[in-house]
């Protein structure tokens, strides 16, 4: 395989593990998920730039990288005791939970209705007689509960 | 201990009183306003021992400089310091200014002393360093420190609306520095472009800047627009008119303290940037230039002495006498000829010591009845004779009464003016009127002075009614201390009265070369050289 | 010797005013007076001594004399001007004092009165408050008068002319709880700061015309460096004055500063305020010397008047027109102090006018004048001043009458120098009067100069002279013909006949307002105040004593000094005077009989007409002040013509409103635009403060999109890079 090839091979990687990161980051509430979206952004950026590394022949990807991994740590250790203190005083992981740091006169962003949660008894599939019509909603069957 | 290491320590000892005060100082307002009087009075040794070293000459004087930024970057920023005859009265008025500012503040601050006697000696740390830097970068940052401390003073020490002035104060000045900065910025950088030598630097210095604009000034366009540069931050700190409005109202509101250096030294600063970076650096500029400056300055002079007149409040109507006195001062460096630069000069200390003791004078009125209202007073020299005798020396010297030092600059200045708008080729129609002009300030300045004198201090005995509230405690006249803090100031203003050859000839050598279009040509030079050798002669 | 002595004379006063200033409140306090009068009588021989020095020197008629001390430089500007002709001179003023006659002639005057006002302030000030703080500031003021009639520079005359005013205003305003007292004092610096407005100007015209300030020539090593203004160069023709427009805009600049020092019109609405202040001070500083500083100063800049006719007839007007209009304001004031201070705006007139003849003679006449009128005025106010001591401090006429029994000393000393004032032979001012009206006819009737030189030949006296005042007669009618500038002297003819006329008619209201408050004061039925209390008697001797010492000089004085032109003889001396161009005008004039004698007759004429309204019932007074043409005038005349009231709506009111307008244009429109500017973050920012939605999404969008875009704008606009 050419070093080319290879190259675009770890690119290749690189960018899905990025794009996979961003689009968890856009789109997830929950800190934790988030937070390990941005790792793995995080880790997509490091591949490429090892990548590139290995194809320039030197040492100075593989050096940043080592960067990259002691500065995440770090940021790693911080943003988790964040992310356990905020839990804490919210009582759950939802970011939205944080949004009252907004302009003043600006409407809060309010979730739609989420509906109670099912009881476990109602959660197991069960068999439906034949014919008729299952009573409970399969989409909140399998819901999440974030 | 040479007398450069001198200068720098009253710089930094200020600064180290200021951290020992605000950090490990005791708690209480007796021993820390003491600490910090001597402190102030220790770097004011140290200011004597330096301007008594001075010798007469244009060269740089105490020099010092301590590598900032390694050579190998090719750029030459350094903690350097000296004095000449332009800076040197400006750097012994601070040091001066500052022992009043404590002395009035003895009494008259209670809340967080600790907090406000170091915010005083930062300031006055600043004042000193920003009139004995040389290097650019040096000057900037004290030119923008001094504005730290004094936010505070006002800010948390001032009376009724001190948010808003303070606020208005600093960024009304902040913003015309910016402006400021990014003209010496590119004036560096020119001079840096300009060079074609190889071994090139970017040089901050001002000396070397200096020399070199001197020797091939830059382009004349770019001149001119580095100018309204500079101008925007001098100016505003001038202040000149109309970019005087924040004056007033952060002088209303400041404490006394803060009120005396603002107008004792602070105003200054844009002077002096005006005579040490505009004129000498950016000499095709000034001409065009001086025309709008001229007239501003006049403007200046006879609007702040009109708005002066109608004041109702006594510490706005001095705020708007010292719009009309540095309208003097503007008036004479652009003059731009040896007798109105050094009366400018001059006059800058002038106004310092007069409008500064006019402040102090206030601000004890202030202190013994509350009120800065001239129709709640009348006839205080009943009831306070040594205060009001303070006032009036105050007055006459703000005034320019002669044999007090007022009068020593402005004539100096109007007589340069009208050198400038009558002598010679260079006589311009416009000018002319703005020479007249400008002396009817005088008889302006007079007026309102002395109106409000005679309303405060003069007729039948009022005091405001808010004492009888206080109850229990006396209207004294002034206390030993008071009266310490004000007669250091009184001995200038007749020393510089009687003799101001003594402040001039240390002066004028560092002026004359700023000032390179009015020097007469070298032949005449070297007749005044004799002409000068044979004075001394026969005064002996 | 005569150096050491011009710098004693000053020297003693200041060293009193020092000395009281620093001792007074604690230590001298009621003896405050010695050191003052003792300073003032050093003073005053030294100046005898230094009079003395000065006549010996002066060897012989036409001759100048000066000599200059230097006491130290007060500043100096090397190169600070390129003169017209190419040299760069240097902006050198020194401390320097200058002994000539007319120095000699004002120091004598000023210390001998100054005394004499010192001794009579003793008794007067008696028990006052600020006993030391009068005598303190009355030092200062001789101090800063002797320097001013001696320094040998524009720019220290120009800072002792300020500090006799300062003086003049801490003793108008002497007591100062007096709201009245204190506006006067502050009026009076005002009006003066007006007049020193025009004095500056003339000085910083003269300094870019002739490259210094100084009077005499600067010589080092026998050389003349630097020409003074007054030097011997510039005198003896070696140098030219300026001519033309500029001449009279300098002369015409300086007259603006002696109208505001010597209270001429327009300026002279300060000096009937600055009665307020004790009645001592009136004599010495508002009527025998301060106000005489204008004077003194026309005097010395002769040879810069002399350049401009144009000038000079101005300053013959604004004398010859303020005389009048004083004159006709003291007619009708009852205030004994107002009529004396209009008498001295009216006399200080008569000076101008004399010296706006542009003639020798003229200038000698009005130098003549202000001296005896120093002594004269001196008295009459110090005699004012007893009666007001006597009547407890009233010194309206309606509240008193019929004093002469009461206060004989008083009475007698206040009738010669009501005989001096009207100009009554042989009293001092019928001679100086008689000198200045002379001076005014040969102006204005060249013609009939030799017919009063044939009558004063009948006069004893003028044997001496004789030949020369004929022969400088013939010359003049010679000269006249072909010196410069005279054809458009001449055409100027027409107004001093005028100005003759009516220093005519200033002499007859002299006379007669002058003999109106004496009888008003002394005659009629004795009415006494209730406010004079124990008071109600002749003030004691060391109040009288000094009236009596003045009472025969202003007796004397006039005829000693007229003996042999004395007088005129030294003056003419004075460097000033005895250039080259001025020899050519006139010799001193001659004592006209015609004149003298008419003159005479109108003084008492005026004084028989005062008798008649006066003396007795003034029912004639009422009859006629109820006249329809002369009550609107009496009116006006009491009112002063309204000039204070013009003034403050003319001047004070506009320029108060347009500060009013400045300061809410200052407030409104020069700040309203930088709190604009100020503005202008704070309404963006309230636009987008919106998209600050609190939520971390949005967040992390918005800035992927905005990277997006910047990468897109990237790679398109600046093909990547």
């Amino acid at each position: 395989m050419s070093e080319t090839a290879l190259l675009q091979n770890y690119l290749l990687v690189g960018s899905i593990l990025f794009a996979l990161g961003l689009t968890g980051f856009l789109i997830r509430r929950n800190l934790i998920v988030m937070f390990l979206c941005a790792e793995m952004m995080l880790q997509g950026v490091s591949l490429s730039l090892i990548a590139w590394g290995r194809y320039h022949n030197d040492w100075s990807g593989q050096m940043l990288v080592i960067f990259i991994i002691t500065v995440a740590a770090c940021e790693a250790g911080i943003a988790l005791a964040l992310v356990l203190a905020l839990c804490r005083k919210s009582g759950s992981l939802d970011i939205v939970n944080w949004q009252n740091v907004r302009e003043e006169g600006r409407m809060p962003y309010i979730d739609q209705e989420v509906p109670a949660e099912a009881m476990e008894s109602e959660a197991w599939p069960t068999l439906t007689p034949a014919g008729i019509e299952p009573a409970t909603d399969q989409q909140e069957l399998y819901r999440s509960n974030v | 201990m040479d007398v450069s290491s001198l200068l720098l320590l009253s710089i930094a000892l200020p600064l180290l009183g200021a951290i020992f005060i605000g950090l490990v100082a005791p708690g209480d307002r007796g021993s820390i306003r003491t600490v910090a009087f001597v402190i102030s009075l220790m770097t004011f040794g140290c200011v004597v021992a330096v301007v008594s070293q001075f010798p007469t000459g244009s060269e740089m004087f105490a020099t010092k400089s301590i590598t900032w930024l390694p050579a190998s970057t090719g750029i030459e920023c350094q903690i350097s310091v000296g004095l000449d005859g332009l800076s040197l009265w400006l750097y012994g008025l601070s040091g001066l200014l500052m022992l009043t500012a404590i002395l009035v503040s003895w009494t008259a601050i209670s809340e967080r002393p600790a907090l406000f006697y170091s915010m005083l000696l930062l300031l006055e740390s600043g004042c000193l360093g920003v009139f004995a830097a040389q290097d650019l970068m040096l000057f900037y940052v004290f030119f923008e420190f001094t504005l730290i401390p004094l936010f505070f003073l006002i800010g948390i020490w001032g009376s009724e609306d001190r948010r808003y002035a303070a606020i208005k104060f600093f960024l009304f000045t902040l913003a015309g520095s910016l402006l400021t900065f990014v003209g010496l910025i590119t004036l560096v950088v020119s001079v840096y472009n300009m060079s074609d030598s190889a071994d090139r630097i970017l040089t901050f210095s001002i000396p070397k800047l200096t020399d070199a604009l001197a020797l091939r000034p830059l382009d004349a366009k770019l001149q001119i627009w580095l100018f309204a540069a500079l101008f925007a931050g001098f100016a505003i700190k001038v202040p000149l008119f109309p970019l005087h409005t924040w004056l007033p109202l952060a002088h209303v509101q400041a404490p006394t303290a803060g009120s005396v250096i603002l107008a004792g030294v602070l105003l200054k600063i844009g002077t002096y940037g005006f005579l040490r970076f505009s004129i000498p650096m950016l000499p095709a500029a000034t001409e065009f230039w001086t025309p709008w400056l001229l007239w501003l300055s006049v403007i200046g002079i006879i609007y702040g002495a009109l708005v002066a007149l109608v004041q109702s409040d006594i510490k706005k109507l001095i705020a708007y006498s010292s719009v009309s006195h540095l309208g003097f001062c503007m008036l004479g460096l652009f003059a731009l000829n040896r007798l109105g630069v050094q009366g400018a000069t001059l006059q800058m200390i002038n106004h310092g010591i007069s409008t500064g003791g006019l402040f102090a004078l206030v601000g004890m009125l202030y202190e013994r009845y509350h009120t800065r209202q001239i129709s709640s007073y009348s006839g205080l020299a009943k009831k306070l004779p040594v205060l009001t005798f303070f006032m009036l020396i105050f007055t006459f010297s703000s005034i320019g009464l002669p044999g007090m030092n007022g009068f020593a600059g402005e004539i100096m200045i109007l007589t340069g003016m009208f050198q400038k708008a009558w002598h010679g080729a260079e006589a311009v129609g416009g000018l002319k009127i703005v020479s007249v002009l400008a002396v009817s300030g005088v008889v302006l300045g007079a007026w309102y002075m002395l109106w409000l004198v005679q309303r405060v201090f003069f007729g039948p005995l009022v005091e405001p009614h808010d004492t009888h509230d206080h109850g229990s405690h006396a209207v004294h006249d002034l206390s030993f201390r008071e009266i310490a803090a004000l007669v250091p100031l009184c001995i200038f203003v007749f020393w510089i009265g009687l003799y101001p050859k003594f402040f001039l000839d240390r002066m004028a050598p560092t002026l004359d070369k700023s000032i390179p279009s009015a020097v007469a040509n070298s032949s005449d030079l070297n007749e005044s050289v004799a002409f000068a050798a044979s004075k001394d002669r026969s005064l002996d | 010797m005569s150096d050491n002595l011009i710098i004693l004379i000053p020297f003693f006063p200041l060293l009193a005013a020092i000395l009281i200033a620093i001792l007074g409140p604690k230590l001298l306090k009621e003896n405050s007076h010695y050191v003052t009068v003792l300073a003032f009588a050093a003073s005053f021989v030294c100046s005898l001594m230094l009079f003395f020095s000065v006549q010996g020197q002066v060897v012989e008629e036409g001759t100048s004399f000066e000599s200059v001390t230097t006491l130290w430089t007060w500043a100096a500007v090397d190169n600070a001007m390129i003169d017209a002709d190419g040299h760069s001179v240097p902006f050198l003023i020194d401390v320097t004092l200058r002994s000539d006659a007319l120095t000699s002639i004002m120091l004598c005057m000023v210390t001998f009165i100054a005394t004499l006002v010192a001794i009579f302030g003793a008794g007067y000030m008696h028990g006052d408050r600020g006993y030391w703080r009068f005598f303190a500031y009355v030092s200062l003021f001789v101090f800063s008068m002797t320097m001013l009639v001696s320094v040998s520079n524009f720019l220290l005359l120009f800072v002792f002319w300020e500090a006799v005013g300062l003086c003049s205003y801490l003793l108008i305003g002497f007591w100062y709880h007096k709201p009245e007292a204190s506006a006067a004092g502050k009026k009076a610096f005002l009006v003066n700061r007006v007049g020193d407005f025009g004095f500056a100007l003339a000085i910083f015209l003269i300094w870019i015309n002739y490259g210094t300030l100084n009077f005499h020539d600067y010589v080092v090593d026998g050389q003349v460096i630097i020409p003074g203004v007054f030097g011997q160069m510039r005198l003896g023709g070696a140098l030219p004055y300026v001519q033309g427009g500029m001449a009279t805009a300098i002369c015409l600049l300086l007259m603006l500063g002696a109208c505001g020092k010597s209270a001429q019109f327009p300026l002279h609405v300060w000096l009937p305020d600055a009665m307020e202040g004790p009645t001592p001070v009136s004599a010495l500083i508002h009527a025998a010397t301060m106000v005489t500083a204008g004077v003194y100063m026309v005097t010395r800049c002769t040879p810069l008047f002399h350049a401009s006719p144009d000038a000079q007839v101005t300053v013959a007007c604004i004398g010859g027109f303020t005389a009048l209009l004083a004159g006709l304001i003291a007619l009708t004031q009852h205030d004994l102090k107002r009529v004396l201070a209009y008498s001295t705006v009216s006399q200080l007139g008569y000076m101008f006018l004399a010296l706006g003849t542009g003639s020798l003679a003229g200038i000698v006449a009005g130098m003549f004048h202000l001296f005896t009128h120093a002594f004269f005025k001196a008295l009459l106010f110090l005699g004012s001043g007893s009666v007001m001591h006597a009547m407890g401090n009233v010194i309206d006429m309606r509240r008193f009458g019929g004093l002469r029994h009461l206060m004989p000393w008083t009475f007698r000393t206040f009738l010669v120098g009501c005989l001096a004032l009207a100009g009554i032979f042989p009293f001092a001012g019928f001679w100086s009067k008689d000198a200045i009206l002379a001076s005014v006819h040969d102006r204005a009737y060249p013609g009939a100069h030799s017919h009063d030189s044939q009558d004063s030949e009948h006069d004893a006296d003028h044997d001496a002279d004789q030949d020369a005042d004929d022969h400088a007669t013939h010359s003049v009618a010679l000269l006249s013909a072909d010196h410069a500038g005279s054809n458009q002297a001449d055409s100027y003819t027409n107004i001093y006949v005028w100005l003759y006329r009516s220093a005519c008619f200033t002499a007859f209201l002299t006379a007669f307002y002058t003999f109106r408050a004496f009888f008003l004061t002394f005659y009629g039925p004795q009415v006494i105040p209730d406010e004079s209390g124990h008071h109600a008697h002749e003030s004691p001797p060391m109040m009288w004593i000094p009236l009596a010492i003045l009472a025969i000089f202003a007796f004397l004085i006039g005829f000693v000094s007229e003996l042999d032109h004395k007088f005129a003889h030294l003056l003419t001396s004075t460097p000033s005077l005895a250039f080259a161009g001025m020899h050519d005008t006139m010799q001193p004039g001659g004592f006209h009989m015609d004149i003298a004698i008419s003159s005479s007759i109108i003084a008492v004429l005026g004084i028989a007409l005062a008798a008649f309204l006066y003396l007795g019932h003034q029912r004639e007074v009422e009859a006629i002040s109820k006249l329809k043409l002369v009550a609107p005038l009496r009116a006006l005349s009491l009112n002063k013509f309204y000039l204070d009231e013009i003034y403050t709506w003319a001047v004070v009111k506009p320029l108060e409103f347009l500060g009013i307008i400045y300061f809410w244009l200052d407030r409104w429109l020069v700040d309203g635009l930088v709190n604009l500017i100020g503005k202008v973050p704070v309404a963006l920012g309230s636009g987008f403060r919106y998209l600050q939605t609190g939520l971390l999404p949005f967040y992390s969008l918005s800035m992927v999109v905005a990277m997006l875009i910047l990468l897109f704008l990237g790679q398109v606009l600046w093909g990547g890079g």
